[in-house]
């Protein structure tokens, strides 16, 4: 099959997910946890690029780590997310660092998708469509917990399981977004569209569709310039995603 | 009539200092137990351990099938500034009919039908209290626990609301209240539980609230101005 349409697939895949994922980091912490999750991904690729296996493959089992570290730690210490944030950013980007040739750390760090197959891209759609119906299922229970823990608790939803279970969602998404636009942009892609999409949107509904309007529009305009000058993926989608956050700013409802 | 709810040798414990210690009170069904005291002295801690939303020692013991409604203190429209959350969004949340909100939006003096579309940190801080007040009321709630539910509600409004929830205690329904207005502690309250940094008191009846134990808990002076019981 013609690559571009492989890469196309793939990509909008993954965007569309990671966008869908956003909606539901509301909370500007949230939205902070998506950051070092993807920078831990990096030690992950790294290995993966070392041995010659699967990057998103790589990435997960440091990824869920951090996760569970995080949500261990938030559970336990009652530290700020903040200063966990900045000791999980660095012990990530160290270990990557220290395991990565020079050479070969740009596409941990910013992605490449462009050489996928059609077995993967396969996978990539599977996995991209089971987590969206699985982000819908716990949509509604999750924007909740982030009004107030107290009211859920109330409602009988077992918060700290919902948390858990949304905090794996990240990390499978983050591992699946390395493969596009790498660790250090992970974060980005998820935060990015919704962003923009809260600035002009009002309600649930429009919200979450204009989040994923706004990013699977980035990722087909950035095929289109990655076709044209041969730029990088990854980084041309964050920068068109970003050239839309600073025009919606404009239209803020 | 039976208690619904036995609290025994409560004590609760927040970063190594006891809150609330050994308090024992017991609760009827459809009574309406005002909790009273000055800001800082645990009240709304007490209420989420009666909740059971923070550990505690001692034994809280509701009857069995207890359906809560719980209006939280905290809450404002500004703390959820970055949600794009109409109110209708909010009650959907809940997977409630319109009719059955807008038949508790009635009674809680809404009478704009357009707030459903309204963005939820748009709201005033009134309005949104009326809100959150009716989330708490869906679902027939049998135990309402309201955590200063009037703040920012104009007056006129709050009388609606108070005559309302003493219409739901005349129908059974159980009522934990806290409130720093004294006049409807007068008007509706059955008893009153008064919580003071070196002090507390569970009190049957309001009949024994006056000027002298009102300075006993807010160690100052506070005056009576409508003493009106029903």
């Amino acid at each position: 099959m013609n690559e571009i349409i492989l890469i196309t697939i793939s990509s909008l895949s993954i965007s569309i997910l990671s966008a869908y994922i956003g909606t539901l980091m509301l909370q500007r912490k949230a939205v902070l946890t998506a950051g070092p999750l993807g920078h831990l991904a990096i030690p992950g690729v790294a290995l993966a690029l070392l041995f010659g296996f699967n990057i998103s493959v790589g990435a997960f089992p440091f990824v869920i780590l951090g996760a569970l570290i995080i949500w261990y730690l938030e559970k336990r210490t009652f530290l700020s997310t903040e200063s966990l944030t900045a000791i999980i950013f660095a012990t990530g980007v160290a270990l990557g660092f220290l395991l990565l040739p020079m050479e070969e750390a740009e596409e941990a760090l910013i992605g490449n998708i462009t050489n996928i197959g059609l077995s993967e891209t396969v996978i990539v759609v599977i996995i991209s469509t089971f987590l969206i119906i699985l982000i819908r299922k716990i949509f509604k229970k999750m924007v909740l917990i982030t009004i107030s823990e107290d009211l859920a608790k109330i409602e009988k939803i077992n918060v700290s399981l919902f948390k858990l279970i949304y905090l794996l969602l990240i990390s499978l998404v983050v591992s699946l977004g390395v493969r596009l636009v790498g660790g250090l942009l992970t974060a980005a892609l998820i935060a990015i569209p919704v962003s923009s999409a809260k600035n002009i949107t009002s309600n649930l509904k429009s919200f979450i569709f204009t989040s994923i309007l706004i990013s699977a529009l980035s990722t087909i305009i950035a095929i289109g310039i990655f076709k044209l000058t041969s730029l990088p993926l990854g980084p041309v989608i964050i920068l068109v995603n970003a050239f839309i956050f600073i025009i919606s700013v404009f239209f803020k409802k | 009539m039976q208690n619904i709810l036995e609290v025994k040798d409560l004590t609760i414990t927040i970063d190594k200092q006891e809150i609330i210690k050994n308090l024992t009170f017991n609760l009827k069904t459809g009574e309406i137990l005002t909790i009273l005291g000055p800001n800082g002295v645990g009240k709304s801690m007490l209420i989420k351990a009666l909740l059971k939303l923070i550990p505690y020692r001692g034994k809280i013991n509701w009857e069995k099938n207890i359906n809560f409604g719980y209006l939280p203190q905290g809450l404002t429209p500004f703390s959820l500034l970055n949600l794009p959350l109409s109110v209708s969004d909010f009650f959907q949340l809940k997977n409630t009919q319109t009719q059955k909100i807008k038949k508790i939006f009635t009674q809680l003096n809404i009478n704009d039908g357009s707030i459903f579309k309204k963005k939820i940190s748009a709201l005033s801080g009134g309005e949104f209290q009326k809100v959150l007040l009716t989330w708490s009321l869906l679902n027939n709630p049998n135990v309402l626990i309201l955590d200063e539910p009037t703040t920012g509600i104009d007056r006129s409004s709050q009388e609606k609301i108070y005559s309302y929830l003493h219409k739901l205690s005349k129908k059974g329904v159980t009522i934990i209240l806290v409130t720093h207005d004294l006049n409807v502690i007068y008007k509706y309250s059955s008893n009153v539980l008064c919580l003071s940094h070196n002090f507390k008191c569970v009190l049957p009846s309001i009949e024994k609230i006056d000027e002298k134990l009102l300075k006993k808990i807010y160690e100052k002076p506070i005056r009576l101005y409508n003493h009106n019981h029903e």
